[in-house]
């Protein structure tokens, strides 16, 4: 394995040896309930961290993926209320798509810098959600469908169904990513985008594409969280940004675009849980715990400037 | 005369390029020194490293005869050594007063002394005898004065050597006489002169040695008197230019593409067309405009209406283009074979989100490297680690693989060793042998002379004067078009 | 002529008493800490009915946690001419300022639920935070049987009144040696959190018996915990605020014990003790509201309709 193979494969290292050191630690980290626990828990932000991987491969940045979570999942129990689980689970990931095609247009139309554009989104779909609950959970009398609850608890072939959909999701993507003419353009886009546009790719409406894609993906993530919390609730994905971007760092692919993978996402995402959770289960308090996140995502921001000083 | 400057025995390489080979170069105080050479001859890297912009791999430089080590432009500003790039790098919303006292303006009590500051800048304008309004900002003036504040904030700095890079390249005929002038006044107050240029003829009005560069390596060195551009050409290029073969070598077809007001633009098959203009003349806005990269374009291509609002449009009629920069023509970051597939996506997959027919890009892009000899030749090898020539061949094999008819180029060898350029410039006569449409522009004459069937000469984006080869094609009336003299 | 220049007088005389009469209409000020939390809305609901019985205008700002906000908020109401403030300041002692701008407007500044340390403060409507965590922990080690491991989810770090409810709780818990705390994590008042780190704790502790949440929304994500790991019923868990979700957690067995601070009848209480001091009645520095347990032998009596 030479130098470059091994720099590229530092994620999956770290992740192994982070897990080896807490096993070390405690002898309830390798437990069958543990280890669905941990599976379980990264399953909502691992499907938000791949919709900011398409966006950061595509050259931007989404800040407003949390807030959309909380939207989608408060509109999807408030729909599913009141005309079933079809119509709740459309209409989540359908405003959250929405939420992407405003991102998309307002940086490739008015060209405002994805910062500042998702910065502001963010702000603003959180005040929606606020206005569309009242600040309450919803439904704040009675529950959601049964069938939807199920969901959230129930396995199949032993995993558990939020497990298996972020696993599909991965698979399907990568493929697209990967393989088609759509994924090509997307890296190309990230990776040169002059270069890109000379080359036929209509970049703006790649760009907004990937916004999109990761409004859909915030928007599912967020159905998925109100079936886990049995409710749609306005509080929820608080710091989903910042833990979905820490993961596109941690797992290696670069912040200015065009390179990188979504299974190395996941693997960033799982350091993230996989060091949560230890912390947890070894009872370190709440101060150190943040601390020790913060040192992750700077060594690992850090790491990905020296990895691709270009 | 002891000289004030030398490169001794300097090597630097970027990635696969070696852009210097152990050059060793001087220069005496007094004496005006021209440097020519071909583009990606290494002369943009000599001015870089004796410059303080970058450190070279292995030799040294001695100013006075003792060894300087330059972390930055700053020291090298310092030590007395100026270098006036080609895009002057003065501030236009300054006035002219501060820009030319930049980096050192004299203070007093903390705060700026505008007198001593004007006293200054006075003195050194004075010194190339000129007087210029001192508090108009320098964005008001033209590129002949706005280059004179240049020159006269490296003298504002006790400037012992000048490194002029390509100086006339934007200026009329008379202001490259002002400038000579001013060139002269220095000469006789000591300053070396480093004078790069592609203007050969230059060399005999004001130079006192010339040093010509090929391939990172200095080849030759005249005196006065030794100024033949014929030879100087031979010493570039390391070959004699054949203007007897003309342009692509054969007879040219039907009309392929044309522009609808103004039929001087118009490209046949088997037919080479050259662009010809100064800095800011639009040749590179003109073949945006044919590519769909801009807007304006009014064409007819192959008899029907063409009005490309996209490059994906001039790109599905059959058109490619070659940029002017090769991060514009590639995705350093990816491989030659992601960088080959990305135009023509539609003919390896149908639909956006289809599967693409992985087996046959594999023999495409393996054909073409093997066509066009792209070392190393390994299709997932990154863009960004080949060299110059080799990224020039993958930005060809790009359009290649997509059969255009009608290729755009933008300055096709800038950057490139001569080699390469060799081949490039062979790959170019072939493609058009094939029955296809070449137009391309270049700031080299003698490429364009060897290499077109006919020139169009641009001046502020107006075609000034369509020269054909035959009659009344050669390099003086070219440059005259260039420059608006009649 | 005459009656002219009656008319005109009459005119005016309207005119200028039609300010006076329009003040006769009291404005207060609110300004609370949050917008989404379910306690607060309940707080402002009980403020908002007293109000409106009592014919006053009420002006809120918003600050949703951010000490600059409030301040500037109380000083707005402060310059459009409020009469007097309820406040329940985001911390003990960042928001002083806002109750220094009443102090000199000379206008009464009631903190309502948190408490603040400025010299200014007029009054305190407020639970008695410790007594609260207290009880909650007496209850606890009576419904365990006295011994057993106990983990702490508590609120935001950094929060006066949640500390206090907490020091109550711990207070109780270290006299009693058959108990012990294993788990101890701050974090935000919400139904994920609750889940996450009750899963957590759960499986670094199988043999936990209790969970002291913070607030409701924390407590029925543990619960939610429990049940998946298997053990509803043999962990044992409380929150605090008793809105309708507490209470129905209750009721359905997932919460063993909510505290009802009845934000409502709080609200109300605030605005009559600030209608009380207006009128020039004295009060002590320290108006307690009475918290009630419930649990499910008196969760029936609560419960809304």
């Amino acid at each position: 394995m030479n130098k470059d193979s091994f720099v590229r494969q530092i994620p999956l290292i770290t992740l192994l040896a982070l897990g080896a050191a807490i096993a070390l630690a405690t002898d309830r980290f390798l437990t069958p309930l543990n280890l669905t626990n941990v599976l379980v828990q990264a399953s909502v932000i691992t499907v938000v961290a791949m919709g900011m991987t398409f966006v950061i491969l595509g050259g931007g940045f989404d800040l407003s993926v949390g807030s959309t979570v909380a939207l989608s999942g408060c509109v999807a129990a408030a729909a599913m209320m009141k005309a079933g689980i079809a119509a709740g689970v459309a209409a989540g990931v359908g405003v959250g798509a929405l939420v992407g095609l405003v991102n998309g247009l307002v940086v490739t139309v008015l060209g405002v810098n994805p910062f500042i554009a998702t910065l502001g989104s963010m702000v603003m779909v959180r005040g929606i959600v606020y206005l569309f609950t009242g600040s309450e959970q919803v439904p704040l009398d009675g529950t959601l469908p049964k069938p939807f609850l199920d969901f959230g608890v129930e396995r199949f072939l032993g995993v558990h169904y939020l497990v298996w959909l972020p696993a599909v999701l991965l698979v399907a993507l990568s493929w697209v990513l990967a393989k088609t003419p759509y994924g090509r353009g997307v890296y190309a886009t990230g990776g040169g985008r002059e270069a890109a546009f000379l080359s036929g790719i209509h970049v703006d409406r790649v760009i907004t594409s990937t916004y999109v894609w990761c409004g859909a993906l915030s928007g599912v993530a967020g159905v998925m969280l109100a079936s886990r919390l049995q409710s749609g609730q306005p509080t929820a994905g608080e710091f989903y940004e910042l833990t979905a971007i820490a993961a596109v760092v941690l797992g290696g692919t670069a912040l200015q675009g065009g390179e990188g993978k979504l299974y190395k996402t996941v693997i960033g995402v799982f350091i993230m849980v996989v060091l949560g959770n230890g912390m947890n289960l070894l009872n370190v308090s709440s101060y150190w715990q943040r601390v020790a996140v913060g040192l992750v995502i700077i060594a690992a921001a850090a790491a990905d400037q020296l990895r691709h000083r270009r | 005369m002891t000289p004030i400057l030398v490169a001794e025995d300097v090597s630097k390489h970027y990635f696969a390029t070696q852009a210097l080979d152990h050059v060793t170069f001087a220069i005496a105080p007094g004496e005006v020194h021209a440097l020519v050479g071909e583009n990606g001859a290494g002369k943009s890297t000599l001015i870089k490293v004796l410059g303080g912009i970058c450190r070279p791999d292995s030799g040294r430089i001695l100013l006075d005869g003792s060894e300087a080590r330059f972390h930055a432009p700053a020291d090298a500003f310092a030590a007395g050594i100026a270098v006036i790039a080609q895009e002057l790098r003065v501030v236009p919303s300054l006035s002219v007063a501060e820009n030319v006292m930049l980096g050192h303006l004299p203070t007093r009590y903390g705060a700026v002394d505008w007198e001593r500051t004007r006293a200054a800048a006075k003195e050194a304008l004075a010194r190339l005898n000129l007087a210029l309004d001192l508090d108009a900002p320098v964005g008001s003036f033209n590129f002949a004065e706005r280059q004179s504040v240049a020159i006269a904030r490296a003298l504002s700095r006790r400037a012992r050597v000048l490194i002029l890079d390509e100086p006339t390249a934007a200026l009329e005929d008379r202001e490259v006489e002002r400038l000579f002038e001013v060139i002269r006044r220095l000469k006789s107050q000591g300053v070396a002169v480093l004078y790069v240029t592609h203007r050969l003829e230059e060399i005999a009005a004001i130079a006192d040695r010339c040093s010509v560069m090929r391939d990172g390596r200095v080849v030759a060195g005249h005196g006065r008197g030794e100024f033949g551009i014929h030879d100087l050409v031979v010493e570039m290029t390391g070959r004699e230019i054949d203007l007897e073969r003309p342009g692509s070598g054969e007879t040219a077809g039907a009309v392929l593409l044309h522009d609808v007001t103004d039929e001087r633009l118009a490209l046949r098959e088997r037919h080479i067309l050259g662009l010809a203009g100064l800095l800011g003349s639009g040749t590179s806005q003109l073949l945006r405009r044919l590519f769909g990269a801009e807007r304006g374009a009014r064409y007819t291509l192959r008899g029907e209406e063409f009005a490309p609002l996209h490059p994906s449009q001039a790109i599905a009629a059959g058109i490619g283009m070659v940029p002017n920069e090769r991060a514009l023509g590639l995705v350093l970051s990816h491989s030659i074979r992601d960088n080959i597939v990305l135009p023509n996506l539609k003919r390896f997959g149908k639909g956006a989100f289809a599967r693409m027919d992985e087996r046959a890009i594999d023999d495409v892009v393996r054909g073409l490297i093997k066509a066009l000899d792209i070392r190393p030749a390994v299709p997932h090898a990154v863009v960004r680690s080949l060299s110059g020539g080799n990224q020039q061949k993958v930005v060809l094999a790009k359009w290649l693989a997509g059969r255009v008819s009608v290729l755009l180029m933008d300055e096709p060898t800038q950057g490139i060793d001569i080699a390469a350029k060799t081949h490039i410039h062979r790959l170019i006569r072939e493609f058009a042998a094939r029955g296809n449409s070449v137009l391309f522009a270049s700031s080299e004459l003698h490429e364009m002379l060897s290499l077109a069937d006919a020139v169009l000469a641009l001046r502020d984006n107006a075609i000034q004067g369509r020269f054909d080869r035959g009659s009344g094609l050669t390099e003086r009336v070219l440059r005259d078009a260039m420059h608006g003299q009649r | 002529m005459k009656r002219i220049a009656t008319l005109i007088a009459v005119a005016v005389v309207l005119l200028a008493g039609a300010p006076a009469i329009a003040q006769q209409k009291i404005t207060v000020g609110v300004s609370l800490p949050q917008d989404d939390n379910p306690f607060y809305i309940a707080l402002r609901r009980g403020i908002d009915g007293r109000a409106k019985e009592l014919g006053w205008d009420v002006i809120y700002v918003s600050s949703q946690e951010d000490k600059q906000k409030q301040i500037n908020g109380v000083q707005d109401m402060i310059a459009r001419g409020v009469k007097g403030i309820l406040i329940s300041p985001i911390d003990a002692t960042a928001v002083n300022a806002a109750y220094d701008a009443a102090a000199a407007a000379k206008l009464p500044i009631i903190s309502v639920a948190r408490a603040s340390t400025s010299p200014n403060q007029t009054l305190h409507v407020a639970m008695d935070e410790k007594q609260i965590g207290r009880d909650v922990a007496n209850w606890t080690i009576n419904a365990v049987g006295g011994k057993g491991k106990v983990a702490l989810l508590a609120g935001p770090a950094g929060s006066p009144t949640f500390k206090n409810v907490l020091d109550g709780y711990t207070e109780v818990m270290a006299k009693n040696r058959g108990m012990s705390v294993v788990f101890n994590q701050f974090g935000a008042l919400s139904r994920e959190r609750g889940l996450k780190q009750a899963e957590d704790a759960l499986v670094a502790n199988p043999d936990l018996v209790a969970i002291y949440a913070a607030n409701d929304d924390i407590a029925l994500g543990a619960s939610q915990a429990v049940a998946s790991a298997g053990k509803k019923g043999k962990v044992v868990i409380t929150g605090m605020n008793g809105v309708p979700p507490g209470l129905r957690g209750v009721k359905d067995g997932a919460i063993g014990l909510t505290v009802e601070l009845n934000p409502v009848t709080w609200g109300r209480l605030g605005v009559d003790v600030l209608a009380g001091y207006l009128k020039g009645e004295k009060y002590k520095q320290q108006v307690f509201i009475k918290h009630v347990l419930v649990d499910a032998k008196n969760v029936d009596t609560v419960l809304p309709k």
